[in-house]
């Protein structure tokens, strides 16, 4: 592999990234558990599994199970909190030549205010709002903060208020037109869009007449999951005009191109890095590959080049 | 722990759904605890999508020739147990932090319901390689059809009870019906007396002490048992749990098991856990 990657580098908000491929959130822990197996110094960037204020301690299990090419999970946020983050975490990731996106989320606005403020003088680069995990409760009055755009707008603009970090916020597939929160975040001063998180999903053992998943629901994820994430990426890359982060089901070189020319300016890889570890630097390679093939001098010049 | 094709060496069929597979991980010089596991990608296409915990149960002379044994449970097993000699599979391992055998310790029991001999036999293999070490191992199966190992364990000078639930081999019942006559057998509480005496107070039951063990792979009603059997006698007894995983790396946090500190990992923090950590209240 080349010392220098051309073409690969976007720009996302005030930041530069080396590359357009990330580790999603939550299917990376901290990276620290992938160091072995992974060049993680290649890596576009880490968004970090989410982050609470106060430690979590996550749904009973059982928490996951197969579907036809995919996956049910309902971790329910299971984490140590930010002081954790800050202290235990962190000191690996800061070392590292990549980006880190804190994934933060919270039970309503003040908390997501909160996190970003303990994070400003952290060494992270960016913070992803997870206004759309599946498997937590919440106040108010939806049942994700994402399914309503009040509350995104509300979260959006309280955590662009506590923070100069570029901030991304990450939307749920889980509602009837996904143009309306992606707005209402960019309205509010997100720098990006990233989504899709996972739908909402169940699965039944029928001996025992019983859910798969202690949680009853989980959130679907893997490639089942693709055709809904380009179908949203390409709403919104047409309702907005800030950078959209895609994710849903990428696998490959050729899934990871397919949200390029939807609109994505990023991608995101996450269930993959279950399957295959190797997924997100294979991709790399891949589109570097692609643009040299193609003659084209920057991945940005796909972006949104659906042909209609 | 690394990423490696691994060659089929052997893929056969031992008893009726159940398969020794042999693999060559190639010269990676990993060391391989027992009770480790090996992340295993069945096939290539998306169903199923994940990789399979599959747990070791040999390591060759040569550390880079491990044995497997698994069952068909599934489309991963299944697919599994189609791969023919010559062709490779994606694993990531060795992972999980397999059993810890505490210093002084020298009387070994291993109770292996079913499938659980799966790790039980890296274990039993590891432990007959140093002199001294009195190794006892109850082998519980459905039905003598079952009854996996009990030559290879006998090879290794361990002595083999074989417990059916059909009673067709050995006695009729479950594993753990005969660990407490087994315990009694050995004559530990003769060590525990003196063990009491030694100390003089304080110890109400039979103390065994760090010099007897407890090792377990099975059905969670087996590790159950054998968990208020260990708590009785004051036993040091470990087990070897299994859940469904995706990572197997510890970072999505899908596999956890309750413990009394609680959710812990069980492809990181365990396979192997101390039996007293785990809190049984939600069965």
């Amino acid at each position: 592999m080349g010392k220098r990657l051309n073409g690969l580098a976007v720009r996302i908000g005030r930041l530069k990234f080396i590359n357009p491929v990330m580790a999603a959130s939550g299917t990376f822990g901290y990276g620290q558990e992938y160091k072995e197996l992974v060049r993680i110094d290649g890596l576009g960037a880490i968004v970090t599994k989410s982050i609470t204020l106060k430690p979590l301690k996550g749904n009973a299990p059982p928490r996951i199970w197969e579907s036809t090419a995919g996956m049910l999970n309902a971790i329910g946020l299971q984490n140590d909190g930010i002081e954790d983050f800050l202290a235990n975490r962190l000191p690996f990731l800061k070392d590292l030549n990549t980006r880190i996106i804190a994934s933060i989320a919270g039970k309503c606005r003040q908390e997501y205010k909160e996190l970003a403020k303990r994070l400003e003088s952290a060494p992270v680069d960016a913070i992803e709002i997870n206004i759309s995990c599946p498997n937590v409760e919440h106040h108010g009055s939806a049942r994700l903060f994402a399914q309503d755009a009040k509350e995104t707008a509300g979260i959006v603009r309280a955590v662009r208020k506590a923070t100069k970090k570029t901030v991304i916020t990450k939307l749920s597939p889980n509602v009837t037109d996904i143009t309306e929160i992606a707005k209402a975040a960019e309205g509010a001063g997100t720098d990006a869009i990233s989504l899709i998180n996972t739908l909402i999903g169940m699965d039944v053992d029928i001996t025992t007449q019983r859910p798969r998943l202690a949680n009853i629901t989980g959130g679907l994820s893997g490639p089942a999951i693709k055709p809904v994430a380009l179908r949203m990426t390409w709403e919104v890359y047409q309702a907005v005009k800030i950078p959209i982060i895609g994710i849903g089901g990428i696998m490959s070189t050729e899934d990871a191109l397919a949200f390029f020319l939807c609109g994505a300016r990023a991608i995101q890889v996450g269930t993959a890095n279950f399957v295959n570890p190797q997924t997100i630097t294979s991709i790399i390679d891949g589109i570097s590959n692609y643009l040299k093939k193609n003659r084209l001098k920057s991945i940005q010049e796909l972006t949104g080049r659906l042909k209609i | 722990m690394k990423q490696v094709k691994a060659e089929i060496l052997l893929n056969k069929e031992i008893a009726d759904s159940h398969f020794k597979m042999v693999l060559d991980l190639g010269k990676l010089n990993l060391f391989i605890k027992p009770g480790q596991f090996l992340h295993i990608k069945a096939g290539s296409a998306y169903d199923p999508l994940l990789r399979r915990p599959i747990s070791i149960h040999r390591i060759g002379s040569n550390p880079n020739i491990v044995e497997l044994l698994y069952k068909i449970e599934g489309k991963g097993t299944q697919l599994m147990s189609r791969r023919s000699k010559g062709t490779y599979l994606d694993i990531i391992g060795p992972l999980g932090n397999g059993f810890k055998v505490p210093k002084g310790q020298s009387n070994f029991i291993l109770v292996a319901g079913g499938m659980g001999i799966a790790p039980l036999m890296a274990l039993a293999d590891n432990l007959a390689r140093f002199r001294k070490r009195i190794i006892t191992v109850i082998l519980g199966a459905r039905t003598k059809d079952f009854i996996i190992c009990k030559k290879e364990l006998r090879d290794i000078g361990a002595k083999v009870i074989v417990v059916t639930e059909d009673g067709s081999e050995g006695e009729k019942g479950l594993a753990t019906d005969v660990l407490e006559s087994i315990i009694e057998q050995f004559d530990l509480r003769k060590s525990a007396t003196a063990l009491k005496k030694k100390h003089a107070k304080g110890i109400t039951i039979a103390e065994y002490g760090p010099e007897v063990g407890l090792y377990a792979c099975g059905p969670l009603g087996m590790l159950k048992a054998i968990a208020v059997i260990a708590k009785y006698y004051t036993m040091q007894a470990q087990a070897s749990f299994e859940e469904r995983m995706g990572c197997g790396v510890g970072a999505c946090l899908g596999c956890v098991i309750q413990t009394k500190a609680g959710y812990k990992r069980v492809c990181k923090d365990g396979p192997v856990f101390d039996l007293e950590e785990i809190a049984w209240e939600r069965d």
